[in-house]
């Protein structure tokens, strides 16, 4: 064997032995057991019985290891039992044309970090590992949603022996071959202010204040006018805010000036106080403040 | 390039009870690493696309081998079936003017050795390049037949599974292709 061949076979035993390992049945057994599960699912989908139909069921061991399924709205519904199911489930979505794969979160990777919104969920995950975990992970994904040169990702990882997916996430091109686990941020600490309704915004105290008195501005202007119902002006309150590129704590604000524009129309969403939370690093926690958790989970979205 | 027997009876994996599947994949890669290698060599003269091409194809293979059936055919003719659509991938991306190979996740780079490797390899299949050459005007699906059952030396029946073919189907456009060579040749003469 060439020096090529035996590096080759290095690599992938670095990539997917681990995963071969865990097929441990005789592929011949795999195939005679999966084909009765295939062919009820078939004569279920012909019969017109359900709301899914499923197209495969993995040829892996029994229980299947994935599946996946079309449901009658068009959309489909990716069931993952073993992570190592994730290239036959890919192989699968490949050969009914759906622009979506399966993504393994793994140690190492080198080729593409994990989204940011993964994060969280994976996050989620770590700390409710054994609690109430389900047994098997799904996605659900729309084909026709996903825009022409785009891919829809599913991060899929494992947590505490049981296999999560997470939402699916639209990229560019192709779909990398794993996602590498999370790499903290630079830390970078920043001034936060923290609204009345539990909103984090970058903006200093006094520039959400004055945020919030030229939403409120706006809406009463609307009111008087007597161009929009109360149920629009909430609109006008933020179509006001949007200006501010899209601060989840000035929107936020703008809700409040909606209501305000009823019985409490006078008050000013004031922020209550500045905070100076961290980056979020995963695993600990923003820097411990007053009420801090759950405005130090949006101080973390904000962040990523 | 034609296989002997015995090496191509290898190419069908023996699975044990209590065979594992980096065995069984093991045991694939090996007898068949050069057969998909001489593949892409009679497609790219460059040792590095060789390598990319060839590392991805193995790659898919073992990312898909829990799907592999060996009842629906040999693991040779399933090896060729992912050649085929890493090869036409790789065509696609490069028509569309991108680098096909530098988005491989599997791209490393050669050492020397290695590209004397495939530079070797590359240079042994030009007889089998040539014939690919003539084989231009013919059809896409008489072409692969001549090259997977002529060059690369798989049998009808895995040729066919590998184009996703009947077996009769192939045979048909196989004898066509080879009379319309054979024509062509006599005509050259």
């Amino acid at each position: 064997m060439s020096k090529f061949e035996d590096r080759l076979w290095r690599d992938l035993v670095r990539r997917h032995g681990a995963d071969l390992a865990e097929m441990t049945k005789p592929a011949s057994k795999r195939a005679r057991r999966a084909r009765p599960r295939l062919l009820a699912s078939t004569s279920v989908a012909l019969a017109g019985v359900g709301t899914a139909a499923v197209l495969l069921l993995s040829a892996a061991s029994s229980p299947p290891a994935f599946a996946v399924s079309r449901n009658s709205d068009g959309t489909y519904t990716v069931t993952l039992q073993k992570l190592a199911a994730v290239h036959g489930a890919n192989a699968r979505l490949a050969s009914l044309g759906i622009r979506a794969r399966l993504v393994v979160v793994t140690q190492g990777c080198t080729v593409k970090a994990l989204p940011p919104a993964a994060v969280h969920a994976m996050a989620l995950a770590q700390s409710m590992a054994g609690k109430e975990a389900p047994q098997v992970a799904t996605a659900r994904l729309d084909p026709r949603r996903i825009p022409p040169g785009q891919v829809q990702v599913i991060p899929a990882y494992k947590v505490a022996g049981t296999v999560h997916v997470d939402k699916a996430h639209l990229m560019q091109g192709q779909a990398p071959a794993c996602f590498s686990t999370i790499v903290a941020p630079p830390c970078e600490l920043r001034q936060m202010t923290v609204l009345r309704n539990g909103h984090l915004t970058r903006l200093t105290p006094a520039e959400a204040k004055k945020r919030a008195e030229q939403a409120l501005a706006t809406f009463r202007a609307a009111v008087s006018r007597g161009k929009n119902t109360s149920g629009d002006s909430g609109n006008v309150g933020n179509s006001g805010n949007s200006g501010s590129s899209g601060n989840s704590g000035s929107s936020g604000n703008s809700g409040n000036s909606g209501n305000s524009g009823t019985s409490t129309a006078t008050q000013v969403p004031a922020p209550a106080a500045t905070w100076t939370v961290g980056c979020y690093v995963h695993g600990n926690h923003p820097p411990v403040t007053p009420n801090s958790g759950n405005s130090g989970n949006s101080g973390t979205s904000g962040n990523s | 390039m034609m296989l002997g027997d015995s090496e191509r009876g290898s190419a069908t994996v023996s699975t044990g009870p209590s065979g594992s599947a980096l065995a069984e994949f093991e045991q694939v890669y090996r007898h068949n690493i050069d057969v998909v290698m001489a593949y892409f060599a009679r497609r790219c003269a460059e040792p590095q696309v060789v390598a990319d091409l060839t590392s991805e194809t193995f790659v898919r293979a073992a990312g898909a081998f829990g799907s592999f059936d060996p009842r629906r055919g040999t693991a040779r003719a399933w090896l060729f079936g992912i050649a085929g659509h890493v090869f036409a991938g790789h065509c696609a991306q490069t028509a569309n003017g991108r680098d096909a190979v530098a988005r491989l996740a599997q791209r490393r780079p050669l050492d020397t050795d290695e590209i004397e490797e495939l530079a070797a390899k590359i240079d042994a299949e030009r007889a089998g390049r040539e014939l690919i050459a003539r084989c231009s005007q013919l059809p896409e699906l008489e072409r692969a037949a001549v090259e997977l059952v002529d060059l690369a030396g798989l049998t009808p029946k895995e040729a066919a599974t590998a184009l996703g073919v009947s077996r009769v189907v192939l045979r048909k456009r196989l004898s066509r292709a080879r009379a319309r060579l054979r024509k062509e040749h006599q005509g050259d003469e």
